[in-house]
């Protein structure tokens, strides 16, 4: 199915196998990004055969109602003329048979005459009723017309519209896979919406499918140095309605947080977001499980406990900062003393 | 090309659309390709069958105006 053996090459970073966990927290598979972009190119080609079809299934419509509004209607009018004119001719006929008798002064016989009008009668029947019919589908047509339309106007709006989004996101999955396949063998921080797993794979250049267990392997890493061991006992002595971690619940990354020099982890109502102190955090990020953060680094786990609307920042030297729902700044009064 | 040619076309043109969907899904089946399905190829699908009999009306009314008024 895939184009590219008619294309260039494909670099090799469309060929690796990449997974990540969806927005969904479900384990992800998709073994080339040219499956996404093939696809796509479907979807297009699709769309363009589906607005063919529709346009050219309107046009007929159309073409057909201006046929019997114009052509028809005017050509079945001249009928019945001509037809009437004959009727006319063959009346007289057999009048002329009747009023005049032969040499001998006997009848004539206008046999043949009242058979040619009945012909010419029926076909003025018939003329009319066609004209009858044009008039009656002229109508029924335009109807029939909007019936239509309105039957096909969701799908039609769907080939419109909703194409499209499908294309865009089959292009952003794809973006985001290359994303991912740019970054050196290591690196394992992939693009938002996405967590993407060093696996076993050759070379480095290739990744293995997410374990679908909790405890699957995640290296994240961050610049930020593990919080000391004083720092994690004053955290936990904050008092603070706490929150016991789920393991399985997801948080989320600012890809930029793994060169970062600061952190910012804030417990928003959608869960915990970690992200650059001196970038403005945002809603997007890598979902990574709770449990496989904490694996990487146990020091985060006193603050993962604190409640809906706290913030911490983390630099070089552990906790710099720690304010609670309300705003007010809790590490100025509890962080440990330096002698 | 008419309404029935147009009719053809689409029955082609989902019918392709589902057989490369069954090869992409060889190489893309997971939650998100689930996902993908369900929100936009199955809306399709089901808005593409109504078209398609809302056509098979339509071309049956030309035959019969045809007919009627040739």
């Amino acid at each position: 199915m895939c184009s590219e053996a008619n294309g260039p090459a494909p670099r090799a970073a469309e060929h690796l196998r990449c997974s990540y966990n969806t927005p969904m927290a479900e384990g992800a598979r998709v073994d080339s990004i040219l499956v996404l972009t093939d696809f796509k190119a479907v979807l297009w080609k699709f769309r363009e055969s589906a607005e063919r079809a529709l346009g050219d299934a309107e046009s007929e419509m159309q073409r057909v109602l201006v046929w019997l509004e114009t052509e028809q209607d005017s050509h079945w009018q001249h009928q019945i003329r001509k037809c009437q004119e004959t009727v006319v001719r063959c009346k007289e006929a057999v009048r002329m048979k009747t009023i005049f008798k032969d040499a001998a002064g006997r009848q004539q016989s206008a046999v043949d005459e009242e058979k040619a009008l009945r012909i010419a009668v029926r076909k003025l029947q018939e003329a009319e009723q066609k004209l009858a019919a044009v008039r009656r589908w002229s109508r029924q047509l335009q109807k029939e017309i909007g019936l239509y339309k309105g039957s096909v106007q969701r799908f039609a709006t769907t080939v419109q519209s909703e194409i499209p989004a499908a294309a865009a996101h089959l292009e952003s999955l794809a973006a985001k896979l290359d994303a991912y396949a740019s970054l050196t063998p290591g690196a394992v921080i992939g693009a938002a919406g996405s967590e993407i797993v060093a696996g076993a794979g050759a070379g480095g250049g290739s990744m293995a499918r997410a374990p679908d267990t909790p405890s699957a392997p995640v290296a994240v890493r961050f610049s930020v140095p593990p919080i000391p061991a004083e720092q994690q006992r004053v955290i936990a002595n904050i008092p603070a309605p706490r929150q016991p971690v789920v393991p399985d619940s997801r948080l989320r990354i600012d890809p930029a947080s793994e060169m970062a020099d600061s952190l910012i982890l804030r417990h928003d109502p959608s869960g915990w977001v970690i992200a650059p102190a001196d970038a403005n955090t945002s809603a997007s990020g890598n979902a990574i499980a709770i449990g496989q953060l904490l694996d990487l680094r146990p020091d985060f786990g006193e603050l993962l406990t604190l409640p809906m609307g706290f913030s911490v920042m983390i630099g070089p030297e552990g906790i710099a900062a720690l304010h609670d729902a309300g705003g007010s700044d809790v590490w100025s009064e509890v962080k440990p003393r330096r002698s | 090309m008419g309404v029935y040619e147009g009719r053809g076309q689409l029955s082609r043109a989902i019918k392709l659309l589902q057989s490369r969907w069954i090869e992409t899904k060889t190489g893309w089946d997971d939650a998100a390709s689930a996902h993908f399905e369900k929100k936009f190829l199955e809306p399709l699908e089901a808005d593409l069958r109504t078209a398609e009999t809302a056509m098979d009306h339509m071309a049956a009314i030309l035959n019969q105006i045809r007919r009627d008024c040739q």
